[in-house]
């Protein structure tokens, strides 16, 4: 019953904080300078009709709320608007049945390019997510148990110079290293693969995937590795340990069974926080690397004024964030139970 | 020595490295945080190790438990040299002494149930699958005060009370049925109304199992309950030892004269002067010279700047070490 209570709880907040990310989603990009019909299409032969008739083909000449043609605050519009008739209201009613709208650019349905390219980073910074946890974690522990000798102080180093590495220069030196020993270094498949079997399409991939996947591994490596050594530094000082030993525990039972739990329970919430931002891609990567996944869709659209894709990006970055963020909580109650659930 | 010292502890030092030579300084500085420790423990006898903290009483808690490598000495328990040791033959000795931390906050794992945490010395000792575990668990909790023991299993450390928790604590060290408890200071982090309580519980204990106890603390008021012999400790080594009665009735170092004229007397007719000594303990880096107390010694005199004193025997088994006493 209290675990419910909790449970409901973190989740009512949660649905709170995405439809707050809905309303904040709409306004952030048209307070934007630009507009979207010339953005779109850059070209100087576009008379004032043909722009005319690409706003009235979106949705972009009805007024953006209520009194607000756009958010000028010097051009109050009319106020008797039929508040149905403004883009705000047609957004979050398409919204509620489940419809992102048509991207501005593309012309296809939002959902649809979403769908598509959050596959693209799932299966990139996820490869790259897990990758780091494993090798930073173990890193991290390496370094704790052989805290302050010389193996620490290198391994210490290596992760700080990895973490302060800018990621996009990261990629750009694998990318010219990657381009010398004949890597793919562009994109996510050769052209042309779709006619091979499955299984050389897979490899395709694979192979396309590792320069960006080892950038994104040795970056985020750095950042486990150090909580993870701090934090089981921060144990392995307890007096629980302590008193482990006194027990006549092995160096390896008292890793296993008192350390290591407790030395995790920090990691959980930034493994959780880090999954969330997965969603999200990273960037750089993607840009450098010229892979179609969320990041890059975000920056052409960004670049595009294409609002729909923004928004719907946006949301599936905000809700991806919210719920990992709920799946630590949940899971550092189960792991932890000083946490108590109610 | 006589077959009745079954723990025997001669010459006991740990230096501790402190800076390494540079090139500045190219002397190499070391904490002297046990510095020639001897005294003997009998079966079930327990004896009270008194003195001001950082004198080195938890340093030598932790030689004793091997979980220190000392410098010099020698520690002898049932005839059994077990000063170096791996930790495979130290294991066993393990079951044999058995230690309690000062913080039961901090000694306890928050992630194991009470359950866990007493079950586990057994499982790391290979006696966990034997039919009588859960009555060896349940027995020892009952002793440690935790009655009755089910209701505690299941419970986390959180859910305990700093009392409680000790007694968790105690209960994990006696489920291996060991013959000596080193108590470090395992009241000072609790209640005042709860510390009696846990004093008593160590009293019973050394009467019911025959337990001898060790028991570590700087307060010299909560050791005349139950300690059979006191040894005062300041700066690494041992001032003065006897019975409870010939150190607190009888004091003949001016250190422990200090330490007992300021332990409150409820009675204010009985009050006496208070002697409050001057200035900190000295740094264990620099020891002075001579008498290690001479700089705050009430009635030090100029030889004691020079001379170390011996132990000087006042009776069977009351020394101390002060130049006043050599005449």
């Amino acid at each position: 019953m209290k675990r419910w209570r909790y449970l409901s709880g973190k989740i009512s907040w949660a649905l709170f904080t995405i439809l707050f990310v809905i309303v904040l989603n709409f306004f952030l990009f048209r307070i934007l300078p630009g507009d979207p019909a010339r953005a779109g299409v850059r070209d100087p032969r576009l008379t004032r009709e043909n722009i005319e008739a690409i706003r009235v083909r979106y949705g972009l000449d009805k007024p953006i709320i209520n009194c607000f043609e756009s958010l000028n605050p010097v051009k109050i519009g009319s106020c008797v608007v039929n508040p149905l008739d403004t883009q705000f209201f047609i957004y979050i009613g398409n919204l509620l049945q489940g419809d992102m709208m048509i991207s501005f650019h593309t012309n296809r349905p939002v959902t649809e390019i979403l769908s598509e390219r959050l596959w693209n980073t799932v299966i990139l910074i996820g490869a790259g997510q897990i990758l780091a946890i494993i090798v930073g974690v173990l890193f991290g522990m390496f370094s704790a148990w052989k805290a302050r000798t010389s193996l620490d102080y290198a391994s210490l180093t290596i992760s700080l110079v990895a973490w302060s590495i800018p990621t996009f220069w990261l990629g750009v030196i694998l990318l010219f290293w990657g381009s010398n020993n004949g890597m793919p270094i562009a994109g996510m498949s050769t052209p042309g693969m779709s006619s091979y079997p499955l299984l050389t399409q897979w490899g395709d991939i694979a192979r396309h995937m590792f320069l960006p996947t080892l950038t994104y591994t040795i970056v985020y490596m750095g950042e486990y590795m150090l909580i993870m050594r701090s934090s089981l530094l921060d144990v392995l000082s307890e007096d629980y340990i302590l008193t482990a030993k006194a027990k006549g525990l092995s160096i390896f039972q008292i890793l296993k069974d008192h350390a290591i739990k407790n030395a995790m329970l920090p990691l959980v919430t930034i493994i959780a926080i880090n999954l969330g931002f997965t969603v999200g891609g990273v960037i750089q990567i993607e840009t450098v690397f010229s892979w179609p996944g969320l990041g890059m869709t975000t920056v052409e659209a960004l670049n595009r004024r294409d609002f729909p894709v923004l928004q719907g990006a946006f949301l599936l970055i905000a809700v991806a964030v919210i719920l990992s963020n709920l799946l630590a909580d949940l899971a550092y109650s189960y792991l932890d139970p000083r946490v108590k659930t109610e | 020595m006589s077959a009745d010292n079954f723990l025997e502890v001669r010459g006991l030092k740990k230096y501790f490295d402190v800076g390494r030579p540079t090139w500045f300084s190219g002397e190499s500085r070391s904490l002297h945080a046990v510095d020639g420790v001897d005294f003997t423990l009998r079966h079930s006898e327990v004896i009270a190790l008194v003195g001001e903290s950082g004198c080195g009483k938890s340093t030598l808690a932790l030689l004793l438990m091997g979980l220190e490598d000392p410098t010099a000495g020698t520690v002898t328990f049932e005839g059994r040299d077990i000063t170096h040791l791996d930790d495979h033959q130290r294991k066993d000795l393990r079951r044999k002494i058995q230690m309690v931390f000062q913080d039961p906050y901090e000694s306890l794992n928050p992630t194991q149930n009470i359950e866990e945490i007493v079950t586990e010395p057994l499982a790391v000792h290979g006696i966990a699958n034997t039919p009588d575990r859960d009555e060896r668990v349940k027995k020892a909790m009952e002793d440690a005060g935790l009655k009755p023991a089910e209701v505690y299993l299941k419970r986390y450390p959180h859910e305990l009370s700093g009392g409680q928790r000790q007694r968790v604590v105690i209960a994990a060290a006696l489920v291996l049925e060991p013959e000596i408890i080193l108590a470090d200071e395992p009241v000072s982090m609790l209640d005042v109304s709860i510390r009696a309580e846990i004093i008593n519980l160590l009293a019973e204990l050394r009467i019911t199992r025959q337990i001898a106890v060790i028991f570590i603390t700087h307060d010299l008021g909560s050791v005349g309950f139950f300690a059979d012999r006191v040894a005062v400790m300041y700066l690494g080594r041992i001032v003065e030892i006897g019975t409870m009665l010939e150190v607190l009735e009888k004091p003949q170092h001016p250190y422990t004269k200090a330490l007992i004229s300021v332990i409150p007397v409820p009675n204010p007719r009985l009050r006496h002067e208070r002697i409050i000594l001057q200035g900190e303990t000295p740094n264990p880096i620099d020891i002075p010279s001579g008498c290690r107390f001479h700089p705050r010694c009430p009635v030090a005199f100029a030889t004691c700047k020079v001379s170390d004193p011996p132990f000087v025997t006042l009776s069977k088994t009351h020394q101390a070490a002060c130049l006043l006493l050599v005449k």
